[in-house]
C-alpha cells in the first residue's frame, strides 16, 4: 500500500506502512449526543532530513466541498538517540489550507534527521454538519512535505 | 444500519393503570455503499524544487445517516377509586424523558402499543418536540400513529414525554398489578 522511497539530495520522505487510500467512518452517537470522532493510526512514515540545515515537516490538503472535519498528528515513534524535535499538536486539514508545521527543528547531521512516526487521523462531525448521504464524502489529498525550515 | 431497540411496558388496571419499563431506539436502515467513492490512486512520492520532497494520501472522511432515540424509567399510572356517582377522571404522567440525536432530515417520531387494551381503557401520548418539530397528543393503539413531526439535525435530550390512562366505569378492577403493555417509539422517515 505504500508508496516508493524518493530521494533528492539524499533527503527521503516516505510511508513504512500504510499510505494508501484511508476512509473513516462516522457511524456512532449516543442518543442525545454528538457523532462520534473516527480514528485511523495505520499510516506511519520515515523521513531524513539531510539537506544541511534545519528541516520541517508540514502538511496540507485539497478537498473540494469539505463538509466535515479532519485532524491529523504526527506522533513520532523513534528518531535518533539523543536527539530532540519539536512534535506539534493536531493539525486541522482544511481545504486550501496553507501548509502546516507537524515536525520542527530537524537538525541537519543529528540522530533526528532521521526518524519514524505515525499519522493519526481523526474525523469529527457535529449533527448540524448532516451527513454524507445528503453531501457526499469529504475526499481529502493530504500532502506531506519534508524541506527547509 | 442496525440499532438495539427498547421497549416501554405499559401497564393498565380498571382502578390502577400502570406502565412499566420503556425504551425505544429505533433507526433507520441505510446503505454505507450507496454513496461510497473509490479514491484515486496513491501517487508516489514527489520530489519538489527547492530540496523538498512530498507524499501523498487520500482520506475519506464519511459520515452515515444516524438515527437514535432512548427514552428514560419505566412508569406507573394508578387510578384512583372515583367517588361516588362520579366518572373516573384521566389520570397523568409526565415523569419520562427521551433524548434523540438526528443528523439528516424530515424525520418523525412514531408510536405504538404491542396489543390493544382491554375494551374500556385507553392511554394517550405527548412528547416534548424538539426545536423546529412539532408534536401532537396521540392515543395509542397497536397502530403506529405519529407522535413527532419534522425532525432535523438535531441532538437534544431531556424531552419530556406525558402519558395518560383512562379507564371507564366499565372496567372492572385488575388490583395493582395492573394491566401492562409496551409502548414502542420509533424514529423513522417522514
Amino acid at each position: 500500500m505504500g508508496t516508493s522511497a524518493t530521494s533528492v539530495d539524499a533527503q527521503r520522505l516516505e510511508f513504512l506502512t500504510g499510505g494508501g487510500p484511508i476512509t473513516l467512518e462516522i457511524s456512532e452517537a449516543p442518543p442525545g449526543g454528538e457523532p462520534v470522532d473516527a480514528t485511523d493510526a495505520g499510516t506511519r512514515i520515515f523521513w531524513d532530513a539531510n539537506l544541511g540545515v534545519p528541516a520541517k515537516l508540514v502538511v496540507s490538503t485539497m478537498a473540494t466541498s469539505q463538509h466535515f472535519r479532519l485532524f491529523v498528528e504526527l506522533q513520532v515513534t523513534s528518531y535518533g538517540t539523543g536527539s530532540m524535535v519539536d512534535m506539534h499538536p493536531e493539525v486541522e486539514l482544511v481545504d486550501g489550507m496553507f501548509d502546516e508545521d507537524i515536525l520542527t527543528n530537524i537538525l541537519p547531521g543529528s540522530r533526528s534527521q532521521q526518524g519514524t512516526g505515525l499519522l493519526r487521523y481523526r474525523a469529527s462531525a457535529r449533527v448540524a454538519d448532516g451527513n454524507s448521504q445528503t453531501h457526499g464524502d469529504d475526499t481529502h489529498t493530504v500532502t506531506y512535505t519534508l524541506l527547509a525550515q | 444500519m442496525v440499532h438495539p431497540q427498547r421497549y416501554k411496558t405499559v401497564g393498565l388496571a380498571a382502578w390502577a393503570l400502570s406502565l412499566f419499563s420503556a425504551c425505544v431506539v429505533a433507526l433507520l436502515g441505510l446503505s454505507p455503499s450507496a454513496w461510497a467513492q473509490t479514491p484515486p490512486p496513491l501517487p508516489d512520492a514527489i520530489p519538489l524544487a527547492g530540496n523538498q520532497v512530498s507524499l501523498s494520501q487520500t482520506v475519506t472522511v464519511r459520515v452515515l445517516e444516524i438515527n437514535r432515540i432512548a427514552i428514560s424509567g419505566d412508569v406507573l399510572i394508578p387510578i384512583a377509586e372515583a367517588e361516588a356517582g362520579t366518572p373516573l377522571s384521566p389520570v397523568t404522567h409526565s415523569g419520562s424523558t427521551y433524548a434523540l440525536t438526528v443528523n439528516g432530515s424530515d424525520k418523525k417520531i412514531v408510536g405504538s402499543l404491542d396489543t390493544e387494551f382491554p375494551a374500556g381503557m385507553e392511554l394517550s401520548v405527548e412528547l416534548t418536540p424538539p426545536p423546529g418539530a412539532t408534536a401532537t397528543r396521540r392515543i395509542l393503539s397497536s397502530d403506529p400513529v405519529d407522535l413527532v413531526k419534522g425532525v432535523n439535525l438535531i441532538a437534544a435530550t431531556n424531552l419530556g414525554i406525558t402519558y395518560t390512562g383512562h379507564a371507564d366505569i366499565t372496567v372492572a378492577p385488575t388490583g395493582t398489578a395492573g394491566i401492562s403493555r409496551r409502548v414502542t417509539f420509533t424514529l423513522t422517515s417522514n
